[in-house]
C-alpha cells in the first residue's frame, strides 16, 4: 500500500458535502464513519472507470479463460436522481439528522503555503458519472 | 515440545475471541452488511472476484435489506458453528471449516466490492478456514506454519513494493500521501488539532519520510521470520506497533488481521510426533 511515488501535488480534488446548508466535519466523524461518507461518493464517481474496466479487460479475460460473462453483472448505470436518494436516507443513519437538502461537489483546491485552499472551479456530482 | 491438540484448542479458541470481538467493533462502527446498506459496486481486477461476480449474488444483495442481515447472520455465526462443532467431533467440524470457508468467501468477495474496504484486511478469515478443514494434527501444523509464512510475505513484500515502485526513493512520499488520504478531512475541519498535527507533517517532509522510512524498514524485518522462529515474538510487537500507528496516522483500521498474530505466537512449538497425532485421532 502506498508503495508508487505519491508526489504533493499543487492541485487535489476533493469531495465537499452539504447537509442541510452545512458542511460536513471530518472531525465530527470517527475514521470508520467518515469513510462511510465519503467511500460512496468515489464510488459513484468511478462507475464509468468501473464499467471500461470490464468493458475492456475483464470481459476479454473471462472470454479467453471460456468463462461466460453476463454483462449486467458487471455494468452499473449511473441514475444520479437514485443514487442521491439513496445516498439522503444514508447519511441520516451516520449524521443522525434528516436530511432536507443535500450538495455534493467536487472541489479544486490548491495547496499553497501548507494549505489547501479552494478554488471556484468545481463538479457538482450530478456531473461526475454520466 | 511439540504442538499438541491443546494449543489446536488455544488456538480455535483465540481465534473466535478475536473474530467476535472484531464483530462487535464493526457493530459500534456500522460496518456489517445492513448497516452498509450498499446500493452500487465497482469492478476490481481480481479473478476469484469475477467467479462471483459472474453468479449475480452482489447485483442480488444491492438495496436487499433481507438479503443483508440474512448474509450478516450466516458469516457472523460461522465460527461459533464451527466451535461448537469441534467441541462435539473432530470430523464433523471438518465440514464445517468447509462451508466456513465459502461463506467467507462469498461475504468477503461481496462487501469488498461495495463502499466499504478493500479485500485485503480481511485475508485472515479468508484463510483461517483452511486451517480448521484440518483433522490430522499434523496438516494443522504445517497449515498453521504457511499461514506464517504467509503473513511475513504479507509485510515483507509490502516493503518490497516500495523499493520496486520507488516510493521509498522520493523525499516527498510522506507529505504527498497525507493529503491523498486526508484532503477531505483537512478541507472540512481546518480548525481540529488532527488538521494542524497533519499540516505539520505535510510541511517538515524530512521528518515525515523518516516514519516512511521507518515503516518501511517495520515492514521489512518480517524477513527475518523465513529464516529463523526465534524472533516472533519482536514481529508480534512490530506487527502490533504498524496497526496502532496506521490508526493514528493514516486512520485506517487494519485489525482483521490479527488473527495471523496467533501464527508466531505458536511457532515455538515444532512438528508433533505420529504417534500422538494417531493418539489424538482416536481420542
Amino acid at each position: 500500500m502506498f508503495s508508487e511515488v505519491i508526489a504533493v501535488k499543487d492541485d487535489y480534488q476533493v469531495f465537499e458535502v452539504e447537509v442541510n446548508g452545512k458542511m460536513l466535519r471530518g472531525g465530527d466523524y470517527s475514521p470508520q464513519e467518515w469513510d462511510k461518507i465519503i467511500l460512496p461518493l468515489q464510488f459513484y464517481a468511478s462507475v464509468n472507470q468501473s464499467n471500461q474496466l470490464y468493458k475492456t479487460e475483464i470481459k476479454r479475460l473471462l472470454h479467453k479463460m471460456h468463462l461466460s460473462a453476463n454483462d449486467a453483472n458487471f455494468l452499473i448505470s449511473c441514475n444520479y436522481a437514485q443514487f442521491e436518494k439513496w445516498y439522503k436516507s444514508y447519511l441520516q443513519h451516520i449524521t443522525h439528522q434528516k436530511t432536507e437538502s443535500l450538495s455534493v461537489n467536487y472541489r479544486n483546491y490548491k495547496y499553497h503555503l501548507n494549505k489547501l485552499e479552494a478554488t471556484p472551479s468545481h463538479i457538482p456530482l450530478s456531473q461526475l458519472c454520466r | 515440545m511439540p504442538l499438541t491438540e491443546h494449543h489446536r484448542r488455544q488456538i480455535i479458541y483465540a481465534y473466535c475471541i478475536l473474530f467476535y470481538l472484531l464483530m462487535i467493533l464493526k457493530f459500534w462502527y456500522g460496518l456489517f452488511l445492513f448497516q452498509v446498506k450498499p446500493f452500487l459496486f465497482n469492478n476490481r481486477f481480481d479473478l476469484l472476484t469475477w467467479v462471483v461476480m459472474k453468479t449475480g449474488l452482489h447485483q442480488r444483495l444491492l438495496d436487499n435489506p433481507s438479503g443483508w442481515i440474512a448474509f450478516d447472520i450466516v458469516f457472523y455465526s460461522m465460527p461459533l458453528l464451527y466451535l461448537l462443532a469441534y467441541v462435539a467431533s473432530k470430523r464433523s467440524a471438518n465440514m464445517v471449516a468447509i462451508v466456513m470457508a465459502v461463506v467467507n468467501y462469498l461475504y468477503i468477495q461481496c462487501y469488498t466490492l461495495y463502499p466499504t474496504t478493500s479485500i485485503e484486511g480481511f485475508i485472515a478469515w479468508l484463510l483461517f478456514p483452511f486451517l480448521f478443514m484440518c483433522i490430522n494434527l499434523k496438516n494443522f501444523y504445517f497449515i498453521l506454519h504457511a499461514l506464517r509464512y504467509f503473513f511475513l510475505f504479507f509485510f515483507a513484500s509490502a516493503a518490497i513494493w516500495k523499493f520496486v515502485q520507488g516510493g521509498i526513493f522520493n523525499i516527498d512520499q510522506m507529505s504527498g500521501i497525507f493529503l491523498f488520504q486526508h484532503k477531505e478531512y483537512l478541507i472540512s475541519s481546518p480548525n481540529s488539532w488532527y488538521t494542524s498535527f497533519i499540516y505539520w507533517w505535510v510541511a517538515h517532509t524530512h521528518v515525515s519520510y523518516l516514519l516512511y522510512f521507518a515503516a518501511t524498514l517495520l515492514e521489512l524485518t518480517f524477513v527475518i521470520g523465513f529464516f529463523t522462529r526465534k524472533y516472533d515474538r519482536l514481529l508480534v510487537f512490530a506487527a502490533i506497533l504498524f496497526l496502532v500507528t496506521d490508526v493514528f496516522f493514516m486512520r485506517i483500521h487494519y485489525w482483521d488481521i490479527t488473527p495471523f498474530l496467533l501464527t508466531l505466537l505458536f511457532s515455538k512449538y515444532s512438528e508433533p510426533s505420529l504417534s500422538m497425532n494417531k493418539r489424538e485421532l482416536v481420542m
